[in-house]
């Protein structure tokens, strides 16, 4: 059997996330001292002996969730062998989370157990679709592993610099970054939140840092797998809870 | 007009029976007397003359394919020229076998040449588990066969060491392995702490098993049930 096939065997890992492919991620959960936290279902493969548990979250945190909506379901990836996980084809991204990443639930595919998270409220709390009126906050040392529908944009944000995203495209950006919301329709428009120009809220920042966006204004693809057409869109039931079980 | 951009998206004449066109367009060399089976309504475009008919009948007339579904929704097609076939933007993926046998999940086939063994086989010493289904079609003979995968797909090797896979996930692999099931269902799951991975599928033997990376089951853009 000879097949293009063969140029898809595992790649060498060199640390604990390697990407296989932009769409897949290769976790080696024999490194490093913490469990991997990995988005329930996300596991596509793995080989060894490893135990996916559920992460327990408290009362009081899991209430939080509810409220805000970002609730993120993740399994503890522990033991000796390697998890090749993936979500529905998006494009995947390792990266360190320095000095803080604040990022949709929704786009979070695996991240160290080590790292520290919080639930914050986006400034000026409007529902929106991407970036939600609420936002997970990482921080520590560690990696993240982001997913964007498509290969992404990273925008840098500088003093001299003004960087206005759709709000319905931003994944992530630094913590250390003060946001805005604003609406480009002019007062004409206002009963209608697309108004003339198709562009409703957007989202501005001030300070020093980067913006991840994806090329895609829809909803987070999981929000779709009971929405049939409806839901790739965004207009079938509460899709922006991060559950992919 | 300037089209720089586009004509770097010319198809490349190529003199094998299929080849894949940027990843996700398969293109097949049609000459009378070799038949392809397609997926029904994967054709995007063809040159030169090339008829479609439904499945041929040696396929439809097992009750058993209406049943489980798989191996139902196939085409024939037949003619001289150039056919152009996708499905939603998946990945193509192009196999020729020697006198193998490839083990596959209905749905993820798109084309294989009419002179290949189809078989449907139920999955041996496993239960009803969801993706994999209770059965499969097995494609045995020397021809070329195409698969489509959700993303970017991945052959593991499973004579080193066991490799489990979520049935939502697989692809095909080759036939010959050993196959078993594993439940990782534990107590905490029945008071709603499971960890979103029931199920998974362990392989053992010489033989590889192919993954993709989602587990969309479902056709992406389908309107019709």
């Amino acid at each position: 059997m000879h097949s293009t096939l063969f140029a898809h065997v595992p790649v060498e890992s060199t640390g604990r996330y390697t990407l296989q492919n932009p769409q897949l991620l290769k976790t080696d959960v024999t490194q490093g001292s913490s469990p991997v936290l990995a988005r329930q279902g996300a596991m596509v493969a793995f080989e060894g002996q490893v135990e996916f548990d559920s992460q327990y979250r408290n009362r009081s945190w899991r209430n939080v969730e509810r409220m805000t909506g970002e609730g993120l379901d993740l399994m503890r990836c522990k033991g000796n062998g390697i998890v090749y996980l993936a979500n529905l084809a998006q494009h995947l991204h390792v990266m360190e989370v320095g000095r803080g990443i604040t990022v949709d639930s929704s786009y979070i595919l695996a991240f160290d157990g080590s790292l520290g998270v919080g639930i914050v409220a986006v400034d000026s709390a409007v529902e929106v679709a991407a970036a939600g009126a609420y936002n997970l906050e990482l921080s520590g040392s560690g990696q993240v592993v982001l997913m964007t529908s498509g290969e992404p944009l990273v925008l840098e944000v500088g003093p001299d610099k003004n960087v206005c995203v759709d709000s319905d495209a931003v994944i992530a950006w630094s913590t250390s970054l003060r946001t805005q919301l604003q609406a480009p329709t002019s007062t004409s428009g206002v009963w209608r939140r697309r108004g003339t120009t198709g562009e409703g809220w957007e989202m501005h920042f001030g300070g020093t840092g980067h913006v991840l966006v994806q090329p895609s204004e829809l909803l987070p693809p999981q929000g779709m797998r009971n929405g049939g057409v409806l839901g790739q869109f965004g207009m079938r039931g509460n899709s922006l809870g991060g559950s992919n079980s | 007009m300037d089209s720089q951009t586009l004509s770097a998206h010319r198809a490349a004449a190529t003199g094998v029976r299929m080849s894949v066109h940027s990843s996700k367009t398969l293109k097949v060399t049609m000459v009378t007397g070799q038949d392809l089976i397609a997926k029904a309504g994967s054709m995007i475009a063809y040159d030169g003359y090339v008829q479609f008919d439904g499945a041929p009948a040696s396929l439809r007339r097992s009750a058993e394919e209406m049943v489980t579904g798989e191996g139902g929704r196939l085409m024939l097609a037949r003619g001289d020229g150039d056919l152009y076939l996708a499905d939603y933007g998946g990945d193509i993926l192009v196999l020729h076998l020697n006198g193998e046998a490839l083990s596959v999940n209905g749905a993820t086939l798109l084309a294989c040449d009419a002179s290949l063994e189809l078989a449907i086989e139920p999955v041996k010493g496993l239960a009803k588990l969801s993706g994999s289904g209770l059965t499969n079609l097995v494609i045995k003979g020397t021809g070329w066969v195409a698969l489509v995968s959700r993303g970017i797909p991945m052959a593991l090797d499973c004579a080193e060491r066991e490799t489990y896979v979520d049935p939502d996930a697989l692809v095909a692999w080759t036939t010959g392995l050993e196959m078993k099931a594993r439940r990782t269902i534990k107590a905490s799951a029945l008071i709603g702490r499971g960890s979103g991975e029931a199920f998974q599928i362990g392989f053992k033997g010489q033989g590889f098993v192919v993954v993709q990376p989602s587990e969309d089951t479902g056709d992406r853009f389908k309107i019709r049930g």
